[in-house]
């Protein structure tokens, strides 16, 4: 797991999209258990009700679950969920800001789709 | 349920007034970051909350209990203090035996553990030690002895970047496998900036913030623009601090925003508690009035 | 209440001085004057006896109780540290003091009554044997009292150094100092004032004589009665036990 914190979004936000970005990543795999509260919580020095919070949120995307007494596991079919919420917000997240960036840069609709062809082409 | 309650403390050393009517609540197994400059009244107050000193006014009650020449009540804290109380020249095994006898108990497995980890040396005697190490020496004690609040004032005192790293590590897990109050009292913000769940500032003997850590940064905007544009958009807000560079401005505001809409010249971002720390408590840059 | 494991670390840490105290006593009173003695060729006229006879045991333990009562600050540092209370302390103190008194007071009279007496052939050796013995005959009762009134005499010394040395915690190093400079002096001052008082009016004066006759028990007959001294010692002990106890109440920690 590689955590990397900054300091203008609430921690517990960051541990969730953590979780969620090693899922998608395949770093966490379905099925396998990933480290306790406790654990992130020694590694990364942050208070273990903040992971708690970050946990859950993954818990209520339903992306892992915890068995009791053995700890938190990947779900089934997570990494295809992550997959589905990320391509809803694709647009939202990526195109708009896109498309804002060209404008102030007067690159033309013609001239992105010949850039967005490139980059496919790479 | 143990709750430590500090009511409507105020402290004065001649006429300097050192800690001003404080009022604070600090509940069972939450980490608190007692934060303050030096000389803002960190150390007094934590001197009173465990009966070391007299506050002038105002009482400390741990379950509505006073805990003034109250053992039992003393006895459910430990404050880990800059201040050296123990007999210099003593071993330090001997300084936890006598530790144990008074608080009744001492959890030697993890001593032990501590004791490995941190290199320390328990045959040597108490007043020859590093500053780091007597700091580490302080801490296992802290972390060991059957406290329900255990009050650590500048911690890391001395301690290099690995111990401080294995401390917080230790701390935390600690944390985890007995639950119960931490207060960390600081001026290194950052370092325990995540670790706290609660925020309380001192400045000048005064408490000017009291909240759960994520409350206060949800509370923190910075916005970043055009000079006029983020001038006009900050106006009537509660503006703590400024930064300027040529004709971009970032005002760091603290509260609510209105429901202005955001004009697309400015950026909206938080900012870190260091920052609302460093605001709050400089009066010089926090309080200057809109001017230029 | 964690009383009985204060009394028991304070207790720990005394034990070893009284050793030590016994030890530089006999080093005192036998070992220094019989180098003395060996250096300055006087050696032949040297004599242990004499040597035990002129040093006073009791009263060496009585300076010792008196000085250790007098320091408490590092104790109350560990103590407050620790969490211990102001009452607590005061309580554990109070009982190790006592358990001190108890075993210097019973060194003091087994040395006497078992060695001292009979080695100098000379039945006095502190004061009660030296004023009160012959009010009663049962040497029993003699013993006895004997032992009452020297370790109320010990209880006192060492109330009036814990009056003393906790009366001076309250202030900084230097107002400290000042105390124990200017307070002997003005003792001094007072004393003189009084005793050139005492000259002058010796007749209206008087009443100080009959009242320090009354308090050591003198009698017309001739002879002393033990009695009004041990009661004297015991209330004074009292008031002076309860001064320390308002004193130990307002010990805080000292500003670096």
């Amino acid at each position: 797991m590689q955590f990397e914190f900054n300091s203008s979004e609430p921690i517990y936000r960051q541990v969730a999209d953590q979780i969620e970005d090693a899922i998608a990543s395949g770093g966490f795999e379905e099925g396998a258990q990933i480290p306790s509260t406790t654990e992130i919580s020694k590694e990364f020095h942050i208070n273990p009700a903040t992971v708690l919070k970050g946990m859950n949120i993954a818990v209520s995307k339903q992306l892992i679950e915890k068995r009791r007494g053995l700890g938190m596991f990947v779900k089934k079919g997570a990494r295809q969920r992550i997959v589905a919420a990320k391509r809803d917000g694709f647009f939202d997240e990526f195109i708009v800001n896109l498309v804002r960036e060209a404008r102030n840069l007067n690159i033309s609709e013609t001239e992105l789709l010949d850039l967005v062809k490139r980059g496919y082409n790479q | 349920m143990s709750v430590l309650e500090v009511s409507h403390v105020s402290k004065s050393y001649g006429s300097k007034s050192v800690i001003v009517d404080v009022n604070l609540s600090f509940e069972e197994n939450k980490i608190y970051g007692l934060l303050g400059r030096n000389g803002a009244g960190k150390s007094t107050l934590l001197n009173i909350i465990t009966n070391r000193t007299f506050a002038d006014d105002g009482e400390v009650k741990i379950d509505s209990e006073n805990v003034a020449d109250n053992d039992s009540k003393l006895g459910l804290m430990y404050l880990m203090s800059e201040v050296d109380l123990y007999p210099n020249g003593a071993k330090l095994s001997q300084i936890i035996a006598d530790s144990e006898l008074m608080y009744g108990d001492f959890d030697h497995h993890l001593a032990d553990r501590l004791v490995d980890q941190f290199g320390i040396d328990l045959s040597q005697k108490f007043g020859k030690l590093s500053t780091g190490y007597n700091s580490i020496f302080k801490l296992i004690l802290a972390l060991c002895l059957p406290v329900k609040f255990v009050i650590l004032d500048e911690p890391v005192l001395g301690l290099d970047a690995n111990h401080r790293e294995l401390f917080y590590s230790e701390l935390l897990d600690s944390y985890a496998t007995n639950p119960r109050t931490f207060i960390l009292s600081t001026h290194l913000i950052e370092e325990v900036a995540n670790i706290i769940s609660d925020v309380i500032i001192l400045d000048q003997g005064r408490i000017i913030l009291n909240q759960p850590v994520e409350d206060a940064l949800a509370k923190t905007h910075s916005v970043v623009g055009p000079r006029q544009d983020v001038e006009q958009y900050t106006k009537g807000l509660n503006v703590v601090g400024r930064d300027n560079m040529g004709n971009i401005r970032a005002n760091y505001v603290y509260g609510d925003l209105d429901d202005r809409p955001l004009p697309d010249t400015l950026q909206l971002s938080n900012f870190d508690l260091q920052k609302l720390f460093i605001f709050l408590t400089n009066q010089y840059e926090g309080g200057r009035p809109n001017e230029n | 209440m964690k009383t009985s494991q204060v009394t028991k670390y304070l207790f720990k840490k005394q034990l070893p001085l009284i050793g030590v105290v016994y030890l530089t006593l006999i080093v005192l009173i036998v070992v220094l004057p019989f180098i003395l003695a060996l250096v300055s060729g006087t050696l032949s006229s040297f004599s242990v006896v004499d040597q035990l006879r002129s040093g006073s045991v009791s009263a060496v333990f009585g300076l010792y109780i008196f000085v250790i009562s007098t320091l408490s600050y590092e104790n109350f540092k560990f103590l407050i540290q620790n969490g211990i209370s102001r009452k607590t302390f005061f309580e554990a103190q109070l009982t190790v003091n006592g358990l001190l008194v108890l075993i210097g007071n019973t060194f003091n009279l087994l040395y006497g009554y078992l060695f001292l007496s009979p080695i100098t052939n000379h039945a006095s050796f502190n004061l009660y044997t030296g004023a009160y013995a012959q009010y009663f005959t049962n040497p029993i009762i003699n013993v006895a009292l004997n032992f009452v009134m020297s370790g109320l005499l010990l209880a006192v010394g060492s109330l009036l150094g814990m009056v003393i040395g906790n009366f001076l915690t309250l202030f900084s190093k230097v107002v400290q100092r000042l105390i124990l400079i200017i307070g002997p002096i003005a003792a001094g001052v007072v004393i003189l004032f009084i005793a050139k008082a005492m000259i002058d009016y010796r007749f209206r004066m008087s009443w100080v004589v009959n009242f320090a006759k009354l308090i050591l028990g003198y009698q017309a007959s001739g002879g002393y009665n033990p009695f009004p001294l041990m009661i004297t010692l015991l209330l004074f002990g009292c008031v002076l036990a309860l001064i320390v106890r308002v004193l130990f109440a307002r010990k805080q920690l000292k500003r670096d």
